[in-house]
């Protein structure tokens, strides 16, 4: 009897705050708005609840896109894993026309590029745009100089407002499993500094993390919409804000100079919010609201991007 | 002229003789930088890998005639179907290919030596993080079968893709234990392996 009392405790505790789940980004007219996910393709009853969520937060905030960090289809990849890893779980999204753009992960398999709901045109990496903002999605399994080439003629050519990069190993990561990527941070950060790149996002490790911005740059990792690993978060200097006891996914807007987070959990907690605006330099982070869990967060200094938390709890 | 002086006229040119001596040196290992970087300096070094390589990349062109293409905008299914066939083809016309075909041993001592050059540098201590961090594994492969779609593909470091030299479209290097292996990414295929590449490789899972 007491076992089934908790259960229905622990099952409130999940579903109530689902009941209060209200996304609160401005959804101003003609944004730019976009969902976040990685590591997402395990197929298992993780993957499927937060794809559940996701759902659920698209009803409220209708967004027009979903940029994948790799891993998108772990294990066997037969059309029957396509559909178990991605079709099923995003049906809801796809049949309300949201689009994914996928990168490769080091469990993908790079024929990958040429499945039509990837939307990778057949290219190991490519670029969009969406209003002012310019995305790049890169393979950062297999760095190699024609991509770098690449990389580099399309951040010189770009005029965009806003460069946003994504990729599957996080050059900042404070998590056990793999932490920091320094080989590629040495080699892409330099890039994204000099042309101007204010986000990046990558997934690898099963967890969410903010960063204080680098450089002037601010860098995602977003590893858990499909995996968790629970406590693998250990905190670096680096670290602005961290989540590693639910899967989650990132909400973003952009709207002229501002660009609007908020990052969900599987059972609907909004774990970390904030607004990021475009060449504001040199200013403090003004925290507004309090911790969910786990990292406080932190003010910092940027010199590209000024981080303005907003709310991390509803 | 006195003893002094002369002592001192010695000095003088044998400090110069040495700092011209020094000077060739760093010359030269400048010029061999610029060359190892350079596309044809990596060319000339991989000529016999390259011209392998590419027999290959013409064969596997040639047996793509008749294959359903896998467009850009491809099912699943299409994807495998492609896939599939084309790793039967060349399979067929591959039957005879054994390991060391396209790694002959002059190719193999280029790349010990290119993979030497890379760890030597700043860089070696990265390069090993970036092999750990990208989920390394050991398995036994084969040449002219699958690699298996099941098993993570491990991260080649971005140093030793500087150091190598490039391949055609569709064909990547990978690193799967202590061993290098060339896979055609297009149809799965094993093309060749070079066992012991690394033979301070990090551990493997």
């Amino acid at each position: 009897m007491s076992r089934i009392l908790i259960r229905i405790l622990f099952g409130a505790i999940l579903v109530l705050p689902a009941a209060a789940q209200k996304i609160t980004l401005p959804q101003a007219k003609g944004s730019v708005r976009f969902a976040v996910i990685g590591d997402s393709g395990s197929g298992d009853r993780l993957q499927y609840e937060t794809a559940d969520r996701l759902r659920l937060a698209h009803q409220q905030f209708p967004f027009e896109f979903a940029l994948m960090l790799g891993d998108n289809i772990y294990g066997s990849k037969t059309p029957r894993d396509f559909a178990k890893k991605f079709e099923l779980p995003y049906k809801p999204l796809l049949d309300n026309k949201v689009t994914f753009y996928a990168s490769l992960g080091n469990h993908d398999v790079p024929e990958e590029q040429s499945y039509k709901l990837f939307n990778m045109g057949g290219q190991r990496y490519y670029s969009f745009k969406r209003g002012n903002v310019r995305f790049f999605a890169l393979d950062s399994n297999y760095m190699d100089p024609d991509q770098l080439a690449w990389l580099t003629a399309q951040l010189q050519n770009s005029t965009d407002d806003w460069k946003i990069a994504f990729f599957h190993h996080p050059l900042y990561s404070s998590a056990r499993a793999h932490g920091s990527s320094l080989e590629l941070r040495g080699i892409l950060e330099p890039l994204f500094e000099k042309y101007g790149v204010q986000v990046v996002f990558s997934g690898h490790d099963h967890v969410y993390e903010r960063m204080t911005p680098q450089k002037g740059i601010a860098y995602f990792t977003e590893g858990s919409s499909g995996q968790l690993r629970p406590g693998d978060i250990r905190g670096a200097a680096f670290t602005a804000k961290s989540f590693d006891t639910d899967c989650t996914f990132i909400l973003m807007e952009i709207a002229q100079n501002d660009l609007y987070f908020e990052t969900i959990s599987r059972a609907g907690e909004t774990v970390d919010s904030g607004k990021i605006t475009r060449g504001e330099a040199k200013k403090e982070i003004i925290p507004t609201g309090s911790s969910l869990q786990q990292t406080p967060s932190r003010g910092a200094v940027s010199a590209g991007v000024q981080v303005i938390l907003t709310r991390t709890r509803q | 002229m006195s003893a002094v002086t002369r002592s001192w006229l010695v000095c003088c040119m044998l400090v110069l003789l040495v700092s011209g001596a020094a000077e060739a040196v760093s010359g030269e290992t400048q010029a061999g930088a610029v060359q190892e970087k350079g596309p044809d300096g990596k060319r000339a070094r991989f000529k016999e890998f390259l011209d392998r390589v590419h027999e290959y990349d013409k064969l596997r062109n040639s047996l793509r005639g008749g294959i359903p293409e896998a467009a850009k905008k491809a099912t699943a299914e299409q994807i495998q179907k492609h896939q599939e066939m084309l790793a039967a083809k060349i399979e067929e016309a591959r039957k005879d290919a054994k390991q060391g075909d396209i790694f002959i041993p002059e190719s193999q001592k280029a790349f010990r030596d290119a993979i030497g050059r890379a760890h030597s540098g700043k860089h070696a201590r990265k390069i090993d993080r970036t092999i750990v961090q990208g989920e390394p594994v050991k398995l036994d492969l084969y040449v002219n079968k699958p690699y298996p779609d099941k098993i993570p593909v491990t991260t080649v470091p971005p140093t030793l893709l500087q150091h190598f030299p490039k391949l055609p479209k569709k064909i990547e290097y990978r690193i799967v234990g202590d061993d290098l292996v060339l896979e055609d990414i297009e149809s799965r295929l094993v093309i060749d392996i070079f066992p012991g590449a690394f033979p301070n490789a990090p551990p493997r899972t």
